[in-house]
């Protein structure tokens, strides 16, 4: 397989240009998707052509070259119907950007110097929440942006790729990119995968639903927010998991105000969850976010946690309940990230950086541009 | 959810030394650790019946994972427990001094986690011939509250469910009474057993379920309580306000005794509501007496429930 784009062939149905956001009228096609018998591929012009390749070509390789070359996963019992595919090598930090402590090494220097259990839970300046605020408008285009692009036979690949180009046009690293050797820009989480999947050759399927989880590092600050997105049709009880799942994470955000116990919201996010069927994993929490990507406080999302701390203006941390259909109990695979549920059923997952004020909170992550949910259409 | 019942979970004690092992039944994991080292466990092993070592090995956490609720600790523990080997018991001896906190509460896991190990107690063993100047040290130089307003032994003693007198053989009568007194008033709750060479029927202080609701306990030290009353008019009653919450009026009337550590007890008539009492403690132990409130125990009527809750806690922060 070639690396460089070769010459495409004219074409001459009434087709509107492949690359994203480009919209021009197309007048030529992917001559290697022609010989491929694959769909047919169209573009306005060469330099089109030429800049989406590197994504494009993804969609010529064939089921084998697709396959994960990780034996590890022979040995094992999968607990659902996904499969892990192949993992492409991890990319280069986008230059120009500061870097974290991480990126290089992939050890969390700073983050393990801090110590969860002493550290005191931080009280951000006016200044840090004005870099926050502004870190997370842009972690919400990125997440916007990866979220459009997740539909029926894209790969989570062609995803991390989109996540990690648009974080670099914003100046910023994407913080899972080798955090503790997380080897992509994002985590991609399908179907019974609870949270932590690493981006591969998979085409997204009709059907799926896939969590997208992005980080920036902007300024010394990281942001966190994740979706759910529904892929193509799916069926009415994984929206209702998807719906379900945002509800829960609406609902305790609705009680954060100053001195309450952040093991509260793992009461009112257990409650609702159970109301409908669904049960909270317990093993994955959400966590203080900002000059740490992962920080105090620990916020577990089930009921009856001893989990430390009550809320005070100036913290910033995130919520991010994973609802499953089945049990809430997890496995990990073998690539030692993805966390899938043990009976193979699905999950879903939202999140949100928030910011407590004086009076409540601050969703620093919310959606700005007044677009619906999927699954509230 | 199966999980939650201890019966089936694996005990885990935390002693503040070593125990000399006595005879026993059980098949014991044995976990050295120094508290303050931080995360990585030095060396493990399995006892024989006779108290020998059967074997030795090193296990330290594989790659850890953000966002998990788990420590490292906790999940060294739990791996342990999916070897071959079948224990009846986890046994974790710190060498250092230090507080028995931050272990504690990494094993002290929520229920719904379904950990299958417990905390089953905190043992302290105490060096008769020293104790009494070591309660009385101060810390120099003291770099944070904690260490301002407790000595390395009181917490350590406070931190106890069972107190091991050890070394009797060294000290007098009369010193017996007063270690045992100054014990007491640190930690009116505790167990104290007296031992020559740290030699102990291993049934006399583990599976004794410290954690596990137990009223007889309150009972028993109200009843002390209101016996020193009538006795004593210097220690005064239990502060019946709950107006007084912040603990001067009552805690007035206890600086009889020489030690910076001591019990404070709250009574009030009613029901209380649940998130409010929370969040008082709350407030208590994380900010306006961070560091200085050890432990609490507890017998609670929340509003709008028939029974009344056993309260136990224990903080490191």
């Amino acid at each position: 397989m070639s690396t460089e784009a070769e010459t495409p062939a004219t074409t001459s149905i009434e087709e509107v240009c492949l690359t994203p956001n480009c919209g021009k009228k197309a007048s030529l096609h992917c001559p290697v998707c022609e010989k491929l018998n694959l769909p047919v591929a169209n573009f306005c012009s060469q330099e089109c052509f030429k800049s989406y390749w590197p994504i494009h070509k993804i969609k010529h390789l064939t089921k084998e070259e697709r396959q994960t070359s990780n034996d590890a996963f022979k040995r094992i019992k999968f607990t659902g119907k996904l499969r892990p595919s192949k993992v492409t090598p991890r990319r280069a930090p986008p230059s120009g950007v500061t870097l974290p402590d991480y990126a290089l090494d992939g050890f969390p220097h700073s983050e393990r110097a801090a110590d969860k259990r002493k550290m005191p839970i931080p009280i951000h300046t006016k200044e840090e929440i004005e870099i926050m605020r502004e870190l997370s408008i842009k972690g919400r285009e990125v997440l916007d942006i990866a979220g459009r692009a997740a539909k029926v036979g894209v790969t989570t690949e062609e995803i991390d790729i989109i996540v990690h180009n648009a974080c670099a046009e914003r100046g910023c690293y994407p913080s899972p990119l080798n955090y503790l050797g997380f080897p992509k820009a994002c985590c991609t989480s399908i179907n019974e995968v609870i949270c932590h999947g690493i981006p591969d050759l998979r085409p997204l399927e009709d059907g799926d639903i896939v969590n997208i989880d992005v980080s920036l590092y902007w300024k010394g600050f990281h942001c966190d927010l994740n979706e759910t997105y529904l892929v193509g049709n799916v069926n009415e009880s994984g929206k209702k998991l998807v719906r379900v799942t945002w509800e829960c994470l609406e609902k305790a955000m609705a009680i954060i105000k100053p001195g309450v116990m952040y093991r509260e919201l793992g009461d009112i996010i257990q409650k609702h969850a159970h109301a409908n069927g669904f049960s909270v994993v317990k093993n994955y929490c959400g966590h203080g976010v900002g000059k740490l990507f992962h920080g105090p406080p620990t916020i577990p999302h089930y009921a009856r946690n001893k989990a430390v701390g009550a809320m005070k203006a100036g913290h910033i941390f995130t919520i991010e309940p994973m609802i499953n259909e089945g049990t809430w109990e997890d496995e990990l695979w073998p690539d030692e990230w993805t966390a899938v549920t043990a009976d193979g059923k699905r999950s879903a997952q939202f999140e949100h950086t928030i910011l407590v004020t004086d009076t409540g909170y601050e969703v620093l992550s919310a959606r700005r541009d007044g677009s619906k949910y999927d699954f509230l259409e | 959810m199966t999980t939650n019942n201890n019966d089936i979970k694996v005990p885990v004690t935390l002693i503040s030394g070593f125990l000399g092992a006595g005879k026993n039944e059980k098949k014991i994991a044995v976990i050295q650790n120094e508290y303050g080292s931080g995360i990585g466990i030095e060396t493990a092993m399995i006892r024989g019946e006779d108290g020998s070592k059967v074997s030795e090995w090193l296990e330290f956490p594989n790659g850890c994972i953000c966002c998990t609720v788990k420590d490292d600790f906790l999940k060294s523990v739990e791996d342990l427990l999916k070897r071959k080997d079948k224990f009846d018991y986890i046994l974790i001896e710190s060498t250092g001094m230090g507080d028995p906190g931050q272990i504690s509460s990494s094993l002290w896991v929520d229920d719904e986690l379904g950990s299958p190990v417990y905390l089953d107690s905190i043992i302290t063993v105490v060096d008769c011939k020293n104790i009494l100047r070591q309660i009385d040290e101060h810390d120099n130089p003291m770099p944070n509250d904690k260490m301002r307003y407790s000595s390395e032994a009181e917490r350590q003693i406070a931190f106890g469910d069972v107190i091991l007198l050890n070394k009797v053989d060294l000290v007098d009568d009369k010193q017996l009474a007063e270690i045992n007194k100054r014990i007491k008033e640190i930690n009116p709750f505790c167990k104290i057993i007296q031992t020559t060479r740290s030699v102990v029927s291993l049934d006399s202080v583990l599976n004794i379920k410290s954690y596990t609701p137990n009223l007889e306990v309150i009972k028993s030290y109200l009843d002390v309580q209101n016996n020193n009353s009538k006795g004593n008019n210097e220690h005064g009653e239990c502060n019946h306000d709950h107006d007084h919450t912040d603990g001067s009026s009552c805690s007035d009337k206890q600086h009889n005794h020489s030690s910076r550590v001591n019990t404070i007890c709250l009574e009030s008539e009613g029901s209380i509501d649940l998130i409010e009492l929370n969040r008082w403690i709350g407030s208590l132990v994380w900010e306006d007496y961070k560091d200085r409130i050890f432990r609490m125990k507890g017998l609670v009527a929340v509003k709008g429930e028939q029974e009344k809750r056993d309260w136990n806690n224990k903080f490191d922060r």
